[in-house]
C-alpha cells in the first residue's frame, strides 16, 4: 500500500525508546505494519532498539491483539458454570413470576413467593465451591471467605432486582407487589449468609426458608383461607415490611460479625 | 536452618498442633520451627501431610495446638489477613476454571491477594508463567492444557507477589523432568526470601531441592534432620542379594536377579551405601 505520510525521526526514537504517549503509539504501530519506508528507517534510528526488545514489543502488541478478554464479573466468577447458571436462574425466576401471574389471571401472591426465592439462591449458590474459578488456591488469599462470597451473591442477585421490579410493573402488577417482594428477599438472602457461618449447610437453609416463604404466601389464597389481595396488603404492609429490614439487617450484622467462620468452613 | 528448635522469629512453627476428623487423628501433635531454605515434607499416602499444609496455609483450622506463621497468629482473623497476604499456597491436584486462560487466572489469583496494580498483577503474572516455561501458552484457554502445564499455572498463580511463605503440596505432580528442572530453579530463588515448604513422594526432589526435610508418618513428625542424615539413618542397615532375606524388615526388587534389603544385615551380607529412600523407607517403618 502507498503511504501518503512518514513518521519523523523524533517520533520514531520515541516509540523506540517507549517513551512515546499512547494514543501515537498505538497510531504509529498501525502505520509500522503498513509502511516498509518507517520500518527501514526506524531500523537505521534505533540502534539501541535490540532483536529480543523488538520481539518484546511486537509480542506485546500480539497479546494485546489476540489474547482473551476477561470482563471484572468474570473474574468475579460469573463465568464459571455454577454462578452463570445462578444468575440466568435469578434473571428467569423474576421475569417468569410476573408473566406466569398474568397468565394465570392475576394471581398476584405466585411473584410475592417466587421473586424473593431469587436472592435466595443466589447466596447459597455463592457458597458453592464449584463457583470458584481458581479452586483451593483462593483459599489462602486475602479475599477468601464472607468478602468473596458476598461479591459473588451481590453480582448475581442485583443485576435480578431491576429486572424483576421492571417485569412486574410492565406486566401491568401494582407497585406494592413489585416491589414488596425486595425486603423480604433481602431478609432471607441475609438469613442464608449468616447461616454460611455455622456448620449447616448454606443450601439446605435456603431450600427451606424458600419452601416455608412459598408456601405461607401461596397457600392461604389457593386453599381460599384468605383473598389474594389481603396475602399482598398483609406483605407489603409496614410491620411486615420493618420486620424483614430488621432481619436482614440483623442478619447480615452478624454475618460480618462471625466472618472468621465462612473463611473456615464455607468456602473449603 | 533450624527445624527442630523452637527458635524465636521462625517463619513457622507450631506446637503440639493437632487436627481430628471423627476418630482420625490426622495430625497429631505436631512441633515445627523452620526458618528460611526449601524443607521437603515426605510420608507415605494418609501420613497427614495435606492436613499439615492446609493448617499451614490458613486454610484448615487446627483442633489444638498454636500456629505462628510470619510471627503472626492465624487463628486471629487481622493477623491471618496479614498472613494471607504474604503466603502461597498450591493445593494438592488444583482445580482450575478452564475458560480462562494461564494469564488470566494467574491476575485473578493476584487480584485476590489484592494486588490493585493492573501493570504490577500483568509482569508479574508474565514473569511467573514465562520461569516455569509457560511463556508461549499464556492466552491458551486452560482447559485445553495438560495436566502438567495446569499445574505450573496453578504454582504460578502460588508465586505471584514473592510470598515469604510458600506452601506447596506436591508440586512437582505430573511435571516431566525438564519441568522439573525448571520448578527446582524457581523454587531456590523463592527460597532466598523466605520458607518453603512442599510435600513430596519423590525423594530425588527432596535431595535435589531441599535443606531440611521432615518424614511424616501416621499424623507424626518422625524425623528432622538434613538429607544427607536421613540417608545416613540406614548406614549399615542395607545390602543387596539375590534372594529374599527372611529377616529384613523391607526388601525390593532392583533389577534382574537382584533384592535389596533393609533391617540387620546377616552375617557376610553384602553391605551396600544407603540412599535418601533406604533412610525413609526405615524410618517410616520404625515409626510403626
Amino acid at each position: 500500500m502507498t503511504q501518503t505520510w512518514h513518521a519523523d525521526d523524533e517520533t520514531l526514537r520515541s516509540w523506540a525508546g517507549g517513551t512515546a504517549a499512547p494514543v501515537l503509539a498505538a497510531s504509529l504501530e498501525a502505520h509500522l505494519l503498513r509502511c516498509d519506508e518507517c520500518r527501514r528507517r526506524m531500523a537505521s534510528l534505533a540502534p539501541s532498539t535490540t532483536a529480543s526488545d523488538a520481539v518484546r514489543r511486537w509480542d506485546a502488541l500480539a497479546d494485546e491483539i489476540d489474547r482473551p478478554r476477561t470482563t471484572p464479573l468474570t473474574r468475579l466468577g460469573l463465568s464459571t458454570p455454577g454462578l452463570r447458571a445462578a444468575w440466568l436462574g435469578a434473571v428467569l425466576v423474576l421475569l417468569l413470576a410476573p408473566a406466569t401471574v398474568a397468565a394465570m389471571g392475576g394471581r398476584i401472591p405466585l411473584v410475592l413467593a417466587v421473586a424473593p426465592l431469587a436472592p435466595l439462591a443466589a447466596v447459597a449458590l455463592a457458597y458453592r465451591a464449584s463457583v470458584e474459578p481458581a479452586g483451593q488456591l483462593a483459599l489462602a488469599t486475602p479475599s477468601a471467605g464472607l468478602r468473596v462470597v458476598a461479591a459473588r451473591a451481590l453480582v448475581v442477585a442485583l443485576p435480578a432486582v431491576p429486572l424483576g421490579v421492571g417485569g412486574a410493573l410492565a406486566f401491568g402488577l401494582p407497585l406494592d407487589v413489585a416491589l414488596g417482594w425486595l425486603l423480604p428477599g433481602a431478609a432471607l438472602a441475609a438469613l442464608v449468609l449468616l447461616a454460611g457461618t455455622t456448620r449447616v449447610d448454606p443450601a439446605v437453609v435456603a431450600a427451606t426458608l424458600g419452601s416455608v416463604w412459598a408456601v405461607a404466601v401461596s397457600w392461604p389464597p389457593a386453599s381460599r383461607r384468605m383473598p389474594a389481595a389481603a396475602v399482598v396488603d398483609l406483605v407489603a404492609s409496614g410491620p411486615v415490611q420493618l420486620t424483614a429490614l430488621a432481619v436482614a439487617i440483623g442478619a447480615i450484622a452478624l454475618t460480618v460479625a462471625r466472618r472468621d467462620a465462612v473463611a473456615y468452613r464455607r468456602t473449603a | 536452618m533450624t527445624t527442630t528448635d523452637t527458635v524465636t522469629g521462625a517463619l513457622l512453627a507450631t506446637t503440639g498442633l493437632t487436627k481430628r476428623y471423627g476418630p482420625l487423628t490426622a495430625v497429631d501433635h505436631v512441633d515445627l520451627s523452620l526458618g528460611r531454605g526449601i524443607v521437603g515434607l515426605l510420608g507415605p499416602n494418609g501420613a497427614g501431610k495435606t492436613t499439615l499444609l492446609r493448617i499451614l496455609a490458613t486454610v484448615l483450622s487446627p483442633d489444638a495446638g498454636d500456629v505462628r506463621l510470619l510471627g503472626l497468629d492465624p487463628t486471629e482473623p487481622k493477623e491471618r489477613l496479614e498472613i494471607r497476604r504474604r503466603i502461597g499456597f498450591l493445593p494438592q491436584s488444583p482445580r482450575l476454571y478452564g475458560g480462562f486462560t494461564p494469564l488470566e487466572m494467574v491476575d485473578y489469583v493476584a487480584i485476590l491477594k489484592e494486588h490493585t496494580d493492573k501493570t504490577w498483577r500483568r509482569n508479574e503474572a508474565r514473569a511467573a508463567l514465562e520461569a516455569l516455561g509457560l511463556g508461549d501458552r499464556m492466552h491458551q484457554r486452560i482447559r485445553t492444557l495438560s495436566g502438567g502445564m495446569q499445574q505450573r499455572v496453578a504454582l504460578a498463580a502460588a508465586l505471584i507477589g514473592t510470598p515469604q511463605l510458600l506452601v506447596l503440596d506436591e508440586p512437582a505432580t505430573g511435571l516431566d523432568p525438564e519441568q522439573r528442572i525448571a520448578l527446582r530453579s524457581v523454587l531456590a530463588g523463592c527460597a532466598d526470601e523466605g520458607t518453603v515448604l512442599l510435600s513430596t513422594h519423590n525423594t530425588a526432589e527432596v535431595s535435589a531441592l531441599c535443606q531440611h526435610v521432615l518424614v511424616m508418618d501416621q499424623g507424626r513428625i518422625c524425623w528432622s534432620g538434613a538429607p544427607e542424615d536421613l540417608a545416613a539413618a540406614a548406614q549399615g542397615q542395607v545390602w543387596e542379594s539375590p534372594h529374599d532375606e527372611p529377616t529384613a524388615v523391607r526388601s525390593w526388587l532392583t533389577g534382574p536377579g537382584n533384592r535389596r534389603h533393609l533391617g540387620t544385615p546377616p552375617e557376610g551380607a553384602r553391605v551396600v551405601t544407603s540412599t535418601l529412600d533406604d533412610g525413609y523407607l526405615l524410618v517410616t517403618r520404625l515409626a510403626r
